[in-house]
C-alpha cells in the first residue's frame, strides 16, 4: 500500500513468500543467489619474463619480452560450445639498440610492441556483476535441466517469466563471446650529439621522432536466449515441462554483433639544445631550449555528425626554456618559460607565453652548517612563483567555432498525410554558438618548498606549500535567460577560484644489524579551495552562492526526519518535487528561508567536498635474512559522501541503489534498508530508508543530509611476505633466484560508513574493489 | 662562431613559421548557419525548422489536453514517471514552481518555444538572401515564419499569461542584460499575436495547393481558424478582466492582467469566427461525413452518426473538417495501441498492446442522456441510480452500442450516441471495419474475467473506460501477436 496508493495487485503472494522461505521446490519457488551462481571464487593467472642484453665498445642492446595470462572468475554453460569466461593475454616486447656513431654521436633506436587478447562474456566483468544484482531472485531459476520429455531441446533453458522481458544475468553473461584485440607498437629514434667540440663547450643537442600506431577492435557472437517457464501439472502438482516464453525472439544461432573500433597514428618529435658549464668552479650557468611536435590522427568507427571533426588530426606544438643560474651550489635562480600553440582556440588566441622564476637556497652548503653535519646533511629551501595555460577548456575540439547540423532529422518536419504521401524535411540545429572570444585557462602558482635530510639521509623530509590561483575560468553565461531561445549555452572565460594546499614526504631507513633492516614512508597532502569569482543568477539568498565554496562542495536539503504520517505532510510546509505526492513516511527537510514551501531556495551547502581535502599514507618495509615483509596503508580525509537513492543515473551511465526500480530487472535491497524501513506497521521516523517506492520518488531522491555520510577511509592497501631461496641450493639448480610469496591487496579498511566501500561513492552496487590474495613463486634462469 | 649559432637558428625560424600553419586544422568548409540559406532546398530544411517546435499532438504525455485537466488517467505512478507523463501529475496536483511540470518557458536556454521563437526570426531575417528563390516564394515562407512565431507566442500566452515579446533576437555575444527585458501585459500580448498573422495572412496560400508537399504548411484557411481561437481565448474570462490575477503587476505598478472586462472581445472574436467558417467553406472544408465502404453492412440507425465521430479524428483519408493537419506525428502503432483495449480479438495474445490509457468517470459522466441533455438535469434520466446494476434488455434501441443480456451499470445505458461512438466501457460494443456488419461488433467484456481484463501488469485501463476516436477503424488482428494499424495525422 504504501509503496503505491493506486496499485491493487500485490506482487507475490503471502503463498509465494512462504514457499520461498520453506526452499521445498526450488524450481517453483526459486530463491537464488546470482552473484554465487555466476562466479568462481579463485583463478589463476599466469606471468613469464625474459630479458637479453649484451654489446660492446660500438653498441649495445638489451631485449626483453613479457607475457600475462589472467583467466576470470566466471561460470561457463556446459551446453554451448563456445567459452564465455574471460581469458586476457598480454604480451610486451621491448628492444633498445644504443649504437655510438663518433665519439661524440650517439643513437638509439627502440621498438615496443604491447598486444593484448581478450575473449570474454559479452558483457564486461563491471557489467555482468551489474546484471546479477539485478536478476529477480524469487521468479525464476537462471537455468533449467529439461526432462526425458523435452530433451530434444539443445540449447540452455534460460529461466524468465512473463513475457520474457526480465533480466536473467546468467543468460546474459553465456549467450555469447566477445573478442577484444589491441595492438600498441612503437618505433622511436633519438639522436644525442656532443657540441662541445664543435661549437662551445657544454653545448649539447638532443633530437627524438617517435612514431606510435595503436589499434583496436571488438567484436562479439551472441545468440538471443530462448526463457523458459515451468509448467505444473494440475494432477501431480509437479513440473511437467518447461514452457518457451518467447518463440519470436529467441535464436539457437550467434549473431554477430559489431564492437568498436580505433585506429590511431601518432608522431611526436622534440628537439633540445642545451647548455651546461661551470665557470671558475663557483658560477654554474645552464640553460636549454626544447620545441615539441605532436600529429595525431583517429578514425572515428561511426558516420555521424561529429566524424569530420573526430578525423581531423590533433596537433600541438610548443617552444620551452629554461636558463639557470648556480652560485657556489648554495644559491640558485632559474627562469622558465612555455610558449605554447594550441589548436583550441581561434587563430588570435591560440598562442600563449607562460613564464616562471625560482630561488633556491641549498642551506647546508654554508660555512656555518658545518657543526651540524651529518646530524643535518641537507637543508634546502625553495621558492617558485609562475603562470600556466590550460587549454583544456572543454570535452569539445574547435569549442570556439559554430557547430550547426543542416541535416538533423531530428528538428524537421514532415508535410502530408500517411495515404496521399509526405515530404519529408531534414531541419537546423545548433548544438554550439560560434565563441571566437574564448581564451586560455591561466593559473599563478607560488610554492614555498624544503628539503630536509638528517644522519646521512637516512631521514628525510620534503615539504611543499602551494597558494594557486586560477582565473579565465571558461563557464556558462548564467545570465542568459531562457527567453533569448538560444539552443546551446553561451561559454565565457568568467570564473575564478583560488586554492591552496600542501604536501609533504617523510621516510627513513635503518638497518639494525647485517640481517635485519627497516625502511619507513609516510606522505600526506592537503588542499583546498573555493571560488572567488562565478558568474551566477542574482539569487534572493546569500547562501545560494556558489561563491566561497570549493568546486566539490555539494548543496542540498536539510532533512530533518521521515514525516510520520498523511496528516503531518498536510500540515508541513509544501514540498515542490513534482513527481509523486509527498506522503507519510517521505524525507522532511527543513524550510531554511521560512517561506512556507520547500523549493530550491532552501538548498544549501552540505557537507565536506565530495573530494578529500586530505590523503595520506604510509607503510613499512623490513627484512630478516631471507625473508622480507612489507605493508602499506592509504587513507582519506575530509570528505563526504552521498548515497545515491535513484535507480540509475542517466548522466554518469551508473546504477544507483534505490530498491527495485524497475520490474524487469530490479536493483538489489540491501540488508541494512530491509531491516529499517517506514512503513505503516512501523512508523519509524528515524528509518534508514524513506517509505518504500516501486521507483524512487522524487521528493526521496533530492541531495539532502539523509543521504549524507562521513567518507573518511583507512585502507591496509597491500601486503606481501616472501622468502629468497638461499644462493648455495639456487647454483645446485642452475637458476638465479626463487622467490615465494604470498601478497594482498585491499586486505582491511576502517571507515565511518559501513554499507559499502566508501570509494564507490553514491553506487553502492557498483562493482566493488576486489580483496585479492596472490600466492606465487617467481624464478629466475 | 656566430655562424654556427645562425645555423642552429635557422632551421627554428623556419619552424616558428610554418608552427601557424600546423596547428590550423580545421578545413575551411565546416558547416555554419550561413549555409543554410545558400540554397532554396538548405532554406526549405530550415522552414521545416521553425515548424518542428509544434507540440506534437501524440505526445500523450508532453501535451495539457491529455491528462492536465483529468481527460485520462493511468493505472499507477510506478509504471508512469512525472518525467514521462507531467500532464497528469499536474491532474494529481503537483504543479509547482520549484521544477514546474510541462515546463515550456525553461531553464537556462531550454525553452522549446523560445527556441522556435528565436529560430523564426533567424528566417525571418535571412530567407530573402536566398538567391535561387522567386520573391513571391520568400514572401509566402516568410509569411509562414511569421505566423509560427505568433502562433509560439501564443502558446507561450495560454500557459503563462504576460510574456516577453521576443520580434528580433539578441545577438549571442550580447550582454546577459539586453535580454532581461520585462514582460507584457496580456492585453498588448494577444494585439501583438492578432497583429502578427494579420501581416502574414496576405502573402500565405489561400488553402494547399499540392496535398503532398503543402497539407500541413500555414495557409489562409489555418491562419483564419487560429486567429478566431486566439480571439475567443483573449475574450475569455480567463485573460478578459481575470481579477484572479490583480495582483500581478510589473515593475512600474501596472496591472499585467486587463482587470475590467469588455465584451467588445467577443464581438470581434465572433467576427473572426464567422470570417474563418466563411473562408473555409469557401475552400470546400466542412464537417466530416464518413462513406461506407462497399462491403460493410450498416444496420444501426446511429453507426453512420458514430463513425462520423471517430473517423473525423481518426480516418486515414484527408477529412474535410480538419483545417490544420499535424503531419509530423503520425499516429502509427505507438499511440494507437496505447488507447486500443487488448483483448480485442481473443485468439491472440498481443502483448503489444499497451492499453493503458483509462478515460475518466468524470469524462463519461459529461456526455448527455439519449435526450440530448446532461444526465443530471434529463428528468427522465434515473441519475440518482445511475451506479446501480442492470442487465441491458434484448431489444433493438440497444443492440448496436450494448450487449443484450449483459448486467453492467445503469450509467451505460440510454446515452447520447456521441457517449458510444466515443468510449469503449464493461457491457459495450467495439465496431471494427473487419466485423463487416455492425451487427458483428465486439463485445467488451472489462471484467477480471472477461475480455478486455487487465492482462499485463502495466498495461491495461485503470478506470474501465477507452476512448475509441483515436483507434483507426481499419486496424487488424492477427495471430502470433499480429497487430496492423493504419495510420492516421491530428489536428492542431
Amino acid at each position: 500500500m504504501t509503496r503505491n496508493p493506486l496499485s491493487k495487485d500485490a506482487t507475490y503472494s503471502l503463498e509465494k513468500i512462504d514457499k520461498t522461505a520453506a526452499g521445498e521446490n526450488p524450481t517453483l519457488y526459486p530463491a537464488v543467489d546470482w552473484l554465487d551462481f555466476v562466479t568462481r571464487k579463485v583463478t589463476t593467472t599466469q606471468n613469464y619474463n625474459l630479458g637479453i642484453s649484451g654489446g660492446g665498445q660500438l653498441a649495445k642492446y638489451n631485449v626483453s619480452a613479457n607475457y600475462t595470462t589472467d583467466n576470470g572468475l566466471l561460470k561457463v554453460e556446459p551446453i554451448n560450445d563456445f567459452n564465455s569466461n574471460v581469458r586476457f593475454n598480454v604480451f610486451n616486447f621491448l628492444s633498445n639498440v644504443d649504437i655510438n656513431l663518433t665519439k661524440s654521436t650517439q643513437l638509439v633506436a627502440r621498438v615496443k610492441a604491447n598486444l593484448q587478447d581478450y575473449n570474454g562474456p559479452p558483457s564486461s566483468g563491471t557489467e555482468a556483476y551489474g546484471q546479477a544484482i539485478r536478476s529477480n531472485p524469487v521468479l525464476f531459476q537462471p537455468v533449467y535441466t529439461p526432462g526425458e520429455n523435452q530433451s530434444y531441446i539443445k540449447h540452455p533453458l534460460f529461466g524468465n517469466f512473463d513475457d520474457g522481458q526480465y533480466l536473467n544475468a546468467y543468460a546474459e553473461i553465456v549467450k555469447g563471446y566477445s573478442e577484444k584485440r589491441r595492438s600498441n607498437l612503437s618505433f622511436q629514434t633519438e639522436l644525442y650529439q656532443d657540441l662541445s667540440s664543435i661549437i662551445t663547450e657544454g653545448l649539447k643537442f638532443r633530437g627524438l621522432l617517435n612514431v606510435t600506431r595503436r589499434s583496436y577492435f571488438e567484436q562479439s557472437r551472441v545468440y538471443n536466449p530462448f526463457y523458459y517457464t515451468p509448467v505444473i501439472d494440475p494432477v501431480t502438482k509437479q513440473v511437467s515441462s518447461y514452457f518457451q516464453l518467447n518463440p519470436q525472439t529467441g535464436t539457437e544461432y550467434l549473431n554477430f554483433e559489431p564492437g568498436k573500433r580505433e585506429l590511431t597514428a601518432v608522431v611526436y618529435g622534440e628537439a633540445q639544445v642545451s647548455y651546461n658549464r661551470t665557470f671558475a668552479q663557483k658560477h654554474g650557468i645552464s640553460a636549454s631550449l626544447i620545441s615539441t611536435l605532436r600529429n595525431e590522427v583517429f578514425t572515428p568507427q561511426d558516420q555521424d555528425e561529429n566524424s569530420l571533426i573526430k578525423t581531423l588530426p590533433k596537433r600541438n606544438i610548443s617552444f620551452s626554456g629554461n636558463a639557470s643560474y648556480i652560485f657556489d651550489e648554495r644559491y640558485y635562480a632559474q627562469f622558465t618559460f612555455g610558449y605554447n600553440g594550441s589548436e583550441k582556440f581561434a587563430a588570435g588566441s591560440r598562442w600563449g607565453f607562460f613564464p616562471s622564476f625560482g630561488v633556491a637556497w641549498s642551506v647546508h652548503k654554508e660555512k656555518f652548517m658545518e657543526g651540524l653535519w651529518p646530524t643535518i646533511s641537507n637543508l634546502r629551501f625553495r621558492a617558485t612563483h609562475g603562470w600556466i595555460g590550460y587549454d583544456n577548456i572543454s570535452d569539445e575540439r574547435f569549442f570556439y567555432l559554430s557547430k550547426v547540423d543542416l541535416n538533423d532529422g531530428g528538428r524537421g518536419y514532415t508535410f502530408g498525410l500517411p495515404k496521399t504521401g509526405s515530404y519529408l524535411l531534414s531541419g537546423v540545429s545548433i548544438d554550439r554558438y560560434a565563441n571566437p572570444f574564448v581564451n586560455w585557462e591561466i593559473s599563478r602558482q607560488t610554492n614555498l618548498g624544503i628539503d630536509l635530510g638528517m644522519f646521512k639521509g637516512a631521514l628525510t623530509f620534503s615539504g611543499d606549500f602551494y597558494n594557486q590561483f586560477r582565473y579565465n575560468i571558461v563557464q556558462n553565461r548564467a545570465a542568459i535567460p531562457a527567453s533569448t531561445g538560444l539552443q546551446a549555452p553561451v561559454r565565457a572565460n568568467l570564473g575564478e577560484y583560488k586554492s591552496k594546499g600542501f604536501e609533504g614526504e617523510l621516510s627513513y631507513t635503518k638497518s639494525v644489524t647485517k640481517d635485519l633492516y627497516f625502511q619507513g614512508r609516510g606522505t600526506f597532502t592537503y588542499s583546498t579551495g573555493e571560488y572567488v569569482y562565478y558568474e551566477e543568477p542574482n539569487f534572493q539568498y546569500d547562501y545560494l552562492s556558489r561563491i566561497g565554496l570549493h568546486s566539490n562542495q555539494v548543496r542540498g536539503y536539510i532533512a530533518e526526519r521521515l514525516f510520520i504520517d498523511d496528516n503531518e505532510v498536510f500540515n508541513s510546509p509544501e514540498q515542490q518535487f513534482g513527481g509523486e505526492p509527498v506522503l507519510g513516511g517521505d524525507i522532511k527537510y527543513v524550510d531554511v528561508n521560512k517561506d512556507g514551501v520547500i523549493n530550491s531556495n532552501d538548498r544549501v551547502p552540505i557537507g565536506l567536498p565530495t573530494t578529500p581535502e586530505i590523503s595520506y599514507g604510509f607503510g613499512l618495509t623490513t627484512g630478516y635474512k631471507s625473508f622480507d615483509f612489507s605493508f602499506f596503508f592509504s587513507g582519506l580525509a575530509r570528505t563526504s559522501l552521498f548515497i545515491n537513492p535513484i535507480y540509475y543515473d542517466v548522466d554518469d551511465e551508473k546504477y544507483g541503489v534505490a530498491p527495485f526500480g524497475s520490474v524487469a530487472a530490479p536493483n538489489a535491497v540491501l540488508q541494512v534498508w530491509a531491516d529499517s524501513y517506514w512503513s505503516e506497521e512501523h512508523q519509524d521516523i528515524y528509518a534508514r530508508w524513506p517509505r518504500l517506492s516501486q521507483t524512487p520518488t522524487n521528493n526521496n531522491s533530492q541531495t539532502s543530509t539523509f543521504w549524507m555520510r562521513n567518507g573518511n577511509l583507512l585502507r591496509l592497501k597491500q601486503v606481501d611476505i616472501g622468502y629468497n631461496l638461499n644462493q648455495s641450493i639456487l647454483k645446485r639448480y642452475k637458476m638465479n633466484g626463487l622467490r615465494i610469496y604470498f601478497s594482498g591487496t585491499n586486505l582491511f579498511k576502517w571507515s565511518p560508513f559501513k554499507l559499502w566501500d566508501p570509494e564507490l561513492g553514491g553506487y553502492g552496487l557498483g562493482y566493488p574493489l576486489q580483496r585479492v590474495f596472490n600466492f606465487g613463486i617467481n624464478i629466475n634462469i | 662562431m656566430y655562424k654556427r649559432i645562425l645555423l642552429i637558428l635557422f632551421p627554428i625560424t623556419l619552424a616558428m613559421s610554418s608552427c601557424n600553419k600546423f596547428i590550423d586544422v580545421i578545413p575551411d568548409n565546416v558547416p555554419v548557419i550561413e549555409h543554410a540559406f545558400n540554397l532554396r532546398t538548405e532554406a526549405e530544411g530550415y522552414l521545416a525548422t521553425c515548424y518542428n517546435r509544434l507540440p506534437a499532438s501524440t505526445n500523450t504525455g508532453g501535451l495539457p489536453g491529455y491528462f492536465s485537466a483529468d481527460e485520462f488517467w493511468l493505472n499507477s505512478t510506478s509504471n508512469y514517471s512525472a518525467g514521462a507523463y507531467p500532464g497528469w501529475y499536474i491532474a494529481q496536483g503537483q504543479q509547482n514552481s520549484n521544477s514546474p511540470l510541462l515546463n515550456y518557458w525553461g531553464s537556462g536556454g531550454s525553452g522549446t518555444y523560445w527556441q522556435a521563437i528565436n529560430d523564426c526570426n533567424v528566417f525571418i531575417e535571412r530567407v530573402f538572401t536566398v538567391p535561387d528563390m522567386e520573391d513571391y516564394e520568400k514572401e509566402r515562407w516568410a509569411a509562414e515564419a511569421k505566423f509560427l512565431k505568433a502562433y509560439y507566442h501564443y502558446l507561450l500566452v495560454r500557459a503563462y499569461g504576460p510574456i516577453i515579446i521576443k520580434d528580433e533576437n539578441v545577438p549571442v555575444f550580447a550582454d546577459p542584460s539586453e535580454s532581461h527585458v520585462p514582460r507584457v501585459a496580456v492585453d498588448a500580448c494577444f494585439d501583438y499575436i492578432v497583429k502578427t498573422i494579420d501581416e502574414a495572412m496576405p502573402y500565405l496560400l489561400e488553402v494547399e495547393e499540392n496535398p503532398i508537399i503543402e497539407i500541413g504548411r500555414v495557409t489562409q484557411v489555418v491562419a483564419k481558424a487560429v486567429k478566431a481561437e486566439i480571439l475567443v481565448e483573449a475574450a475569455s474570462p480567463l485573460f478578459n478582466g481575470n481579477t484572479d490575477m490583480q495582483l500581478l503587476k510589473d515593475d512600474n505598478g501596472n496591472p499585467l492582467f486587463n482587470q475590467t472586462y469588455d465584451e467588445n472581445k467577443w464581438v470581434k472574436a465572433a467576427a473572426a469566427c464567422k470570417e474563418a467558417i466563411d473562408f473555409a467553406h469557401l475552400h470546400n472544408k466542412k464537417l466530416h461525413v464518413w462513406t461506407s465502404p462497399a462491403n460493410f453492412t450498416v444496420n444501426g440507425p446511429n453507426t453512420q452518426y458514430k463513425l462520423n465521430l471517430r473517423t473525423a479524428v481518426s480516418g486515414e483519408d484527408a477529412s474535410t473538417e480538419t483545417l490544420w493537419y499535424d503531419t509530423r506525428s503520425i499516429a502509427g502503432l505507438g499511440f494507437q495501441t496505447d488507447f486500443t483495449p487488448r483483448g480485442l480479438v481473443s485468439d491472440a495474445n498481443h502483448s503489444g498492446i499497451t492499453s493503458f490509457m483509462g478515460a475518466t468517470l468524470n469524462m463519461a459522466q459529461k456526455f448527455y442522456s439519449a435526450n440530448g441533455v446532461p444526465i443530471d438535469e434529463d428528468k427522465t434520466y434515473p441519475y440518482a441510480a445511475r451506479y446501480e446494476l442492470t442487465t441491458v434488455p434484448n431489444q433493438n434501441k440497444y443492440k448496436y452500442d450494448l450487449i443484450a443480456g449483459y448486467t453492467t451499470v445503469r450509467f451505460h445505458l440510454d446515452r447520447e450516441p456521441r457517449f458510444y461512438g466515443t468510449l469503449s466501457f464493461d457491457g459495450g460494443r467495439y465496431l471494427m471495419l473487419f466485423n463487416k456488419n455492425d451487427a458483428d461488433a465486439i463485445n467488451t467484456d472489462y471484467k477480471s474475467t472477461g475480455n478486455i481484463k487487465p492482462s499485463s501488469p502495466t498495461g491495461y485501463t485503470n478506470t474501465g473506460y477507452m476512448v475509441k476516436k483515436y483507434v483507426n477503424i481499419g486496424n487488424t488482428y492477427g495471430s502470433s501477436n499480429r497487430h496492423d494499424v493504419v495510420p492516421y495525422a491530428l489536428s492542431f
